[in-house]
């Protein structure tokens, strides 16, 4: 086996048993064995490895298991099919119908949907409105506090956790008092800016209408409007995953819409609500109504008095403070996108002082900063 | 070893053909994985990549007994696959706002799969997706099934609707592009 003059002249892009060692790892030994025999390669090698892997792109992992799956469905599907002239029971044929009619049946389904509103419509809101979801009717059992924005200016809400809910106009937003151990669930009807305490063993839940909105502590911004057709996702930073719920709506589609599909900073998720496609975009395509605009609250030896003016425009709350006693205090912080008790938190560990919340206002409590 | 692959694919096919249920299972497991990943590059559908996999399968076993003269069960999957795919997806985007040119395009660095790649290759995967960017799109696609699926210049063409020549062509000045650039970025 001389592969050295075998190979020497070859362009290693065309050699099925280099590809095949560069995609799938075969016979490892052997080109390891090559390049110490060759060791004048080793670029050449490097440049057709690197060729090689941009090419393919990203991998996507279906599982063995999902395979096999998928064509468990294809294999009972295709008998199902050849069973349609035999006598079945009632339950085979509704499954059969659906199979081999999916768009009638999705039609009877629409139309159900379209009564449903219409009887909605009718005892509750003019305006169209989609199918409520298994959990909207979940939480409302539930005692839940509920803080609503019919205002045209952003709402503050500090939930348990001390995470931040910058409430959009004609929003509503329910969360239990206190969360549970180890899971933090909050419901949104409407618009909101969400600012999430880092809990990671806690994740964070938003259900807003079809989908649910994983995160572990992070800043994002959710739209979803009774109204709208499509509910969207943004990221501003860190990272959510999100997901349409197990409905009854969704059980009857075909396609699982359970995938999850994890967006980072600078990312949007639009999901149709007619049939839960999520389409994912990045940088270019973002609209947003971020109530924090451009601030990045990073300050450099920056007067409190400021801090606290930035503070209160952005999330609409009123900070109450001596600024005879604090006129000396400044403070170099970058508090980026943590909640707004967080970023209190951090104030008043630098300035040494205390604050509270008393009525939506907040109050500081502070010495000064002697020097 | 790719030689004997494609003998046990013959050997399955005509038992498939045979009316074997098993050779068909097999047939579709074997598939299935590469031709789902295919499709991961023309959308982030996954659900609609899994249907169009099932429309496929499902009239590959209907169509089994007339199904005589396919010399290779490779490409006729890729094509069918392929044309299915964009037929649906440009049909979706009817009713989007979106470009349905830039969703229906093949594109082996999609958006959504940059969280896959690690914090710290960040920079490179910038350059790397920057440089396949300017590519054209049927360049990239062809140096895929070329490089990757291991599909001749006949059968790409086949599966693109493109004349072999147009093939051989994005192949050479792709591969020049890309030898280029790797040689700018040596020892990664």
């Amino acid at each position: 086996m001389n592969k050295d003059s075998q190979f020497k002249n070859e362009n290693l892009l065309d050699i099925p048993s280099f590809r095949a060692w560069v995609y799938y790892g075969v016979n490892d030994p052997l080109w390891q064995e090559w390049i110490t025999q060759n060791p004048d390669r080793l670029s050449d090698l490097e440049t057709a490895r690197n060729i090689l892997l941009s090419i393919r792109g990203e991998v996507d992992n279906l599982s063995i298991n999902e395979v096999k799956e998928k064509v468990q469905d294809i294999l009972h599907s295709s008998q199902i099919e050849n069973k349609i002239k035999q006598s079945v029971t009632f339950k085979k044929d509704v499954n059969i119908l659906w199979l081999k009619h999916k768009w009638n049946f999705a039609a009877s389904i629409f139309l159900l949907i379209g009564l449903g509103w219409f009887m909605f419509s009718l005892t509750n809101n003019p305006n169209k409105s989609y199918l409520l979801s298994d959990f909207s009717k979940h939480q409302m059992q539930i005692n839940l506090e509920e803080v609503v924005n019919t205002s045209d200016e952003v709402k503050l809400v500090n939930l348990p956790d001390g995470s931040s809910v910058l409430l959009m106009k004609d929003s509503k937003i329910r969360f239990p008092k206190k969360f549970k151990i180890d899971k933090r669930e909050t419901y949104l009807l409407g618009e909101a800016f969400f600012q999430v305490q880092k809990n990671p063993v806690n994740p964070f839940y938003v259900y807003a209408g079809e989908i649910v909105t994983k995160v572990l502590g992070t800043s994002f911004g959710i739209k979803a409007y009774d109204h709208d057709e499509n509910i969207s996702v943004i990221v501003k930073s860190g990272k959510v995953s999100v997901y349409a719920q197990n409905t009854q709506l969704s059980q009857s589609y075909r396609a699982k819409t359970s995938q999850a599909i994890t967006l980072i900073q600078n990312q949007q998720a639009i999901i149709s609500r007619e049939d839960l496609k999520i389409k994912l975009y990045t940088d270019k395509r973002l609209e947003f109504n971020n109530p924090m605009g451009d601030q990045t609250f990073e300050f450099k030896r920056t007067p409190i008095s400021e801090v606290f003016d930035i503070i209160e425009k952005r999330y609409n709350v009123s900070i109450t403070y001596d600024s005879n006693i604090l006129k000396n205090c400044t403070i170099t912080a970058n508090l980026g996108d943590e909640p707004l008790m967080e970023k209190l938190n951090m104030i008043c560990t630098v300035i040494e002082a205390t604050y509270e919340v008393i009525n939506e206002k907040i109050i500081i409590n502070a010495n000064g900063c002697g020097n | 070893m790719f030689k004997s692959k494609d003998l046990l694919i013959t050997d399955l096919w005509l038992q498939f053909k045979a009316g074997d249920k098993e050779a068909f299972k097999k047939i579709a497991e074997i598939n299935y994985k590469h031709l789902f990943q295919y499709g991961t590059k023309f959308t982030a559908d996954r659900e609609l990549i899994n249907d169009c996999l099932q429309d496929l399968f499902l009239e590959l076993c209907h169509k089994r007994s007339s199904l005589n003269e396919i010399s290779s069960l490779k490409p006729y999957l890729f094509r069918a696959l392929r044309n299915n795919l964009l037929r649906r997806i440009k049909r979706q985007a009817l009713f989007s706002t979106i470009d349905s040119e830039e969703i229906a395009d093949f594109n082996t660095f999609s958006p959504e799969t940059d969280f896959i790649i690690k914090e710290t290759d960040h920079r490179l995967s910038n350059k790397i997706q920057k440089m396949m960017d300017s590519l054209p799109k049927r360049q990239r696609e062809a140096l895929y099934l070329r490089y990757y699926e291991d599909l001749s210049y006949k059968e790409i063409a086949s599966i693109m609707g493109l004349k072999r020549q147009a093939v051989a062509n994005y192949l050479q000045s792709g591969i020049q592009k890309l030898r280029d650039f790797w040689q700018l970025h040596p020892s990664y």
